[in-house]
């Protein structure tokens, strides 16, 4: 039978954009706190890690990549995933590049990536040692995937606070996020400050995170406005290229402005966009100076003006900044998702987070580890045990028809069954009582674990696993071991992959550039019953003046330096820059 | 009939003129049902008006009494009670003969709402009794009649003397006549709608309702001394206005006109002709000569300012008027009414001088006033665009082609022309739009599929939407026109299918998709949802297949809940998108009739629908932002 169900158009109106709206913000276009990624990044570094494609082993087509992450965990467009196994290959766009590629992944001028037929790809050292490792420590949770046929993380056990050092960008319904990149020893710096110190202030933590580090480099030059983001999560940081003057060094040589690093936002189209605005300015005679632009960039950016001789090259570069997006502003709007919801977090929330979620993973792991360990030390102990009565245990096995009865006998002390050769030996082995584990163990062992460096060997490391023990208990018996080991942890990490930071920051005053001072010309000025007025040339003015003064109430002369003083209706008296009329 | 014997053979003229009143009501006061009641209360009101035109009243004071008479009293002059030439009180003359009153002269009253002097009279004639007090000259006279008779005997033709006062003025009492009218009941409403209008139309005139009914007592007063000014304010409320209140008014050929005007954000022009303080529902010559001088006026203006070059056409009329709200107010000596009800002004100079009078003053207010006139032209420009695209739109909408299949190659239609039984399903992407095809039952399923996410109508211009091809086709296959802007020829009796069934994946995409559809159809279509013809076509989310047993296709996530805990080993499959299924699964779990689920899309709260729409698809962000965050818990999630 048909069934039809009546619906009221706005209630299903709000639950269709409500589930489409939560889905697109909370598994989509926003990262997780904990991880820093979204969920097609995640995927796309567990899918790789999935295939076994760590550092030392050889690259891979992105198309397998591509394909085992849309079967098995992301069943959306192939394009959006391919473009996001990109991303985190550029590492002019990432403040650590994820994924190491092999062929063309585009450029910083926008240039695209080669199909993904032809490029190949691998996780990086970084990826495998401070993302997935202890994926398999139980560290974080499992959830099935769309069809229930796979498991996938539902965040990345990653050490480091990722979103920050990776940033974010994404726009999802009603709200979009915009997370710039850092550096990683600051924010491991600020991090372990956090930890020492959980109530330190976004102005405490600025002591470690200056301001934000792009791949790019240049300069933020708003550093005063950098707290008040860092306190609220949001607000505009201001960005500039990187530009030397060089001068001439013959008399007979132009001065060049040289720009080696252009502004995070620059990124793509932006350059080729900036060398037109550059062009156009020049056809405009708004900075006549420039005699001449050059892109030659390489994998370095280096774009070349030339100028003029003479020219005031300060002054142009001054104009550079005002009227092109050498200076551009990146709007800051640090919104992620934590605990299922999305919000907008400031420094002190956004590493609070991270350091829960690093006590979260490695109380798993530890205790993970623990349970491990336990199992080894009990074995160990079964097998020293064990060596000692061999020759009973020998006997035991000899004596048996079935393995169940051996392995009952070394359990239990059940004799039944087993022909012991003497009667002291049935004694004895009465007094068994291995675990079950042991009991496998036993059975499973090697006749040349009995030579006698073995036996010393086992001995050691029974006694290795007790200390292990010893010590996890001791970090899960207190969170301060825990941090300190967090700590520890971090510290490793940044001795092994830091990098010098690439943004200066600076307070700079905004960019000034004066006009060029107006050759003083005459002009007829002239204004209709409408209150419009115009600048009329001279010669013109002569030829029509009759037709020029029927039309306007108002003609007289100016030079073009003047200024004209205007009467409102109200009494009030205005002037006005006759280079202003235009 | 008694009274002839009583008042002899020089009242039988008058008797024959009020008897003819009382036999044929309706040709005097329209009718005899409420809307004839108020009628009675209009002329009265109205003659008092007319005393505040010639300058002597300012104040009104109609009230309604408990038995349903009626009080009008006013500060004027008062009627007359001087010996008229037929040899009695000139009150009396008034009250008692047809076509008698001051409103032929021109130099008492020099402009009326009175048409035809008819109205004390006739309200006399059709009243059960009517009471007249006249203060004039420091003393009160009285004079009483009962079904047009009059009952109070006068000393030497004049009325009696019943009282003193300071003040002038004239009280009418009356009650209309239960042999007359159907009901004795008035439509209040109307009469305070009435009254206030008036108010806006004389800002000097105060009028004072009041309601004496216990169960609906009333005190009111009405008295706007900003003039239509206020009227047009009261009109445009809650609308998001272009231009300031312009106001003016002149004198021609001793008519009177008084003009005020403003510009909202709507597509509508509403202008309101008023004649002597009577509304023309008609229109008329006023208003012709407003409108063909305004969309000069512009017209100049608009050459003038470049903003129509030599090349452009001129405005129509229409454009001119989008968004448009006016009041012309006119005063004329001997205004001529046409039409059945008389609600059409047909003086020929009425048009010359507002013409005349609109274009001076007019002119004179935009030369001193250029942005208020640039925003008028800007709404003539925007509408001149609309008009132009939705023209350009309409044409290639609906001038099909002479060899049309189906208009449009995207839809595959069904055979049967029957509107009632055909179906036609809006199928997300052209992958399941195959399926479907090959799935549907071909004599009343048809199907359209639109690639990718449609248009949101919601934050596009109109002009946008028509050009829009997916909206295009549906509109075409649809059949039925749409509704909006210039020409709603929206016709939902042509509508060709009887369910219009979104089919869009079960994930958020999809559902995306049908809020998207949903908001086309609500902005452009209303009565397809209001009459329930739009349905949501609920594909499968999952099917099991158990290791024994027939499989199964689960619905919602809380089905499949159930689902596992009653079975176990059970292969799973996730449908993503309607391009998993098989043409056959298609039918089976979605499309068949006679199994199938639907949603079936009405509206029972039209506000909410309307706020609902504005806060999710318009381009206002703050206000969604704010819904989602309220409404976060309530989404169900997709990995």
């Amino acid at each position: 039978m048909e069934n039809i169900i009546q619906t009221e158009f706005s209630a299903e109106m709000q639950q269709s954009y409500i589930n489409y709206s939560m889905s697109v913000i909370t598994s989509r276009a926003v990262p997780d706190v904990r991880d820093g990624l979204k969920p097609v990044q995640r995927r796309v570094l567990y899918a790789m890690n999935e295939l076994h494609l760590s550092p030392d082993k050889p690259h891979r087509k992105c198309a397998r990549i591509v394909g085992d992450t849309m079967g098995k965990y992301h069943p959306h467009g192939d394009s959006s995933i391919y473009e996001t196994l990109v991303v985190m290959s550029q590492d002019f766009k990432k403040g650590i590049a994820l994924v190491d590629g092999h062929g063309n992944f585009g450029s910083i001028e926008g240039d695209g990536a080669a199909a993904m037929r032809y490029t190949e790809a691998r996780l990086k050292k970084i990826t495998q040692d401070v993302y997935l490792a202890d994926l398999d420590k139980d560290t974080v949770d499992f959830v099935p995937n769309f069809d229930e046929t796979e498991k996938e993380p539902s965040v990345l056990p990653v050490r480091i606070p990722n979103v920050l050092v990776n940033g974010s960008e994404g726009i999802a319904v009603g709200m979009t996020t915009a997370i710039p990149t850092h550096n990683l020893s600051e924010v491991i710096d600020a991090v372990k400050y956090i930890i020492d110190y959980p109530d330190a202030s976004a102005q405490e933590l600025m002591q470690f995170i200056k301001g934000p580090d792009f791949p790019t480099g240049g300069i933020v030059t708003n550093k005063d406005e950098l707290l008040s983001i860092y306190e609220t999560g949001q607000g505009k940081i201001k960005i500039r290229g990187r530009a030397e003057i060089v001068r001439g060094s013959k008399k007979s040589e132009k001065d060049c402005i040289v720009i080696t690093e252009i502004p995070y936002t620059m990124i793509g189209a932006g350059i080729g966009k900036f060398l037109s605005d550059v062009v156009d300015l020049v056809e405009t005679k708004k900075i006549p100076d420039i005699v001449d632009i050059s892109n030659q960039s390489k994998d370095t950016i280096r774009i070349v003006i030339e100028l003029k001789k003479g020219a005031d090259a300060e002054k142009i570069l001054q104009a550079l900044y005002k009227k092109t997006k050498l200076e551009d502003t990146y709007g800051v709007n640090m919104l992620v998702i934590s605990r299922g919801r999305p919000r907008v977090l400031g420094l002190q929330r956004l590493l609070t987070e991270f350091v829960d979620f690093q006590m979260d993973i490695n109380t798993r792991r530890y205790t993970t580890l623990l349970a491990k360990e336990k199992e080894r030390a009990e074995i160990r102990e079964g097998l020293i045990k064990a060596v000692d009565i061999i020759d009973l245990i020998i006997e035991i096995i000899r004596g048996s028809n079935e393995l169940k009865t051996a392995r009952d006998c070394l359990m239990t002390g059940k004799t039944e069954g087993i022909r012991f050769k003497s009667k002291e030996s049935e004694k004895q082995a009465k007094q068994l009582c291995f675990t079950e584990m042991q009991a496998k163990a036993i059975l499973e062992l090697r006749l040349q674990k009995l030579i006698g460096l073995e036996i010393l060997a086992l001995q050691k490391e029974y006694e290795d696993s007790l200390k292990k023990i010893a010590s996890y208990e001791k970090l899960l018996g207190s969170k301060k071991a825990m941090l300190t080991a967090i700590k520890k942890d971090l510290d490793a990490i940044k001795k092994e992959y830091a990098y010098p930071r690439r943004t200066d920051i600076e307070l700079v005053d905004a960019p000034v550039y004066e006009e060029e001072p107006e050759v003083e010309v005459p002009y007829v000025f002239a204004m209709n019953r409408f209150g419009y007025c115009k600048l009329i040339d001279p010669a013109v003015y002569a030829k029509n003046e009759e037709s020029i003064q029927l039309e306007h109430r108002t003609c007289f002369m100016v030079m073009s330096t003047g200024r004209v003083g205007v009467f409102t209706d109200t009494g009030m008296l205005h002037q006005v820059n006759v280079k202003d009329i235009r | 009939m008694p009274q002839e014997s009583e008042y002899g053979a020089k009242n039988i003229k008058v008797l024959e003129g009020l008897e003819a009143v009382r036999v044929r009501p309706g040709m005097y006061i329209g009718s005899v049902s409420t809307s004839g009641m108020n009628h009675l209360i209009y002329e009265i009101v109205d003659n008092s008006v007319d005393e505040h035109l010639a300058g002597h009243c300012s104040l009104i004071e109609v009230v309604i009494h408990d038995d349903n008479s009626v009080t009008v009293s006013d500060n004027g002059r008062g009627i007359p009670v001087g010996m008229h030439e037929k040899g009695v009180s000139a009150e009396r003359v008034v009250f008692t003969t047809l076509h008698a009153g001051g409103k032929f002269d021109n130099d008492a009253y020099k402009t009326s709402g009175g048409l035809h002097g008819v109205g004390s009279s006739v309200v006399n004639a059709l009243s059960e009794y009517l009471e007249v007090k006249v203060s004039q000259g420091g003393k009160i006279y009285m004079d009483a009649y009962e079904r047009g008779i009059p009952i109070v005997d006068l000393e030497g033709g004049l009325l009696p003397v019943v009282g003193k006062t300071r003040s002038t003025g004239t009280s009418i009492t009356f009650l209309p006549d239960i042999e007359i009218f159907e009901k004795v009941r008035y439509n209040l409403d109307a009469v305070k709608s009435r009254l206030h209008e008036t108010a806006y139309l004389n800002p000097g005139l105060a009028i004072h309702y009041v309601n004496e009914h216990p169960d609906a007592a009333e005190d009111i007063t009405f008295h706007e001394t900003e003039g239509i000014d206020a009227y047009i304010k009261e009109l445009n409320k809650g609308k998001e206005t272009k231009t300031e209140i312009i106001h003016f008014k002149g004198q021609a050929e001793r008519i009177e006109v008084e003009i005020a005007l403003q510009f909202v954000d709507t597509f509508e022009e509403k202008i309101l002709g008023y004649c002597n303080n009577i509304y023309t529902a008609d229109g008329g010559t006023h208003l012709t000569g407003f409108k063909t001088r305004f969309t000069k006026v512009i017209n100049n203006y608009a050459r003038e300012l470049g903003i129509l070059k030599d090349k452009d056409v001129n405005f129509t009329g229409s454009d001119t008027r989008c968004g448009l709200t006016a009041i012309v107010a006119i005063k004329h000596y001997d205004p001529l009414f046409e039409g059945q009800t008389k609600t059409k002004l047909g003086s020929a100079d009425a048009a010359r001088v507002v013409d005349q009078v609109t274009g001076e003053q007019l002119e004179l207010y935009c030369d001193k006033n250029l942005e208020t006139l640039k925003s008028m032209i800007d709404c003539a420009l925007k509408s001149a665009k609309i008009r132009k695209a939705e023209e350009k739109a309409r044409s290639n909408l609906l001038g099909k082609p002479k060899y049309s299949f189906d208009g449009n190659g995207k839809l595959a239609n069904c055979e049967s022309r029957v509107a009632e039984k055909c179906e036609i399903f809006i199928v997300e992407g052209d992958s399941a739009g195959g399926s479907a095809k090959k799935a549907r039952n071909r004599m009343y399923q048809a199907i359209m599929p639109i690639r990718g996410k449609i248009l949101n109508v919601e934050k596009a211009t109109i002009d946008k939407v028509l050009a829009n091809a997916e909206i295009k086709s549906m509109v075409q296959a649809f059949g039925c026109g749409f509704s909006e802007g210039y020409g709603n020829d929206f016709d939902i009796t042509k509508l060709r299918y009887d369910k219009i069934i979104i089919m869009a994946d079960a994930d958020v995409d999809g559902a995306h998709i049908s809020t998207l559809l949903m908001t086309f159809f609500y902005r452009f279509m209303p009565e397809l949802i209001s009459e329930g013809h739009v349905y949501i076509a609920m594909p499968p989310l999952y099917k099991a297949v158990p290791s024994s047993g027939p499989q199964e296709y689960i619905y919602d996530d809380i089905a499949l809940e159930h689902y596992k805990k009653k079975h176990r080993n059970f292969i799973l499959q996730r449908y993503k998108g309607l391009g998993e299924m098989d043409a056959e699964q298609l039918w089976e779990t979605t499309m068949d009739p006679d199994s199938r689920n639907l949603k079936q899309v009405k509206i029972e709260d039209a506000r909410m629908a309307n706020e609902i729409t504005e806060i999710l698809m318009g381009s206002d962000v703050g206000p969604r932002r704010d819904f989602i965050v309220n409404h976060a818990k309530e989404a169900f999630l997709d990995i």
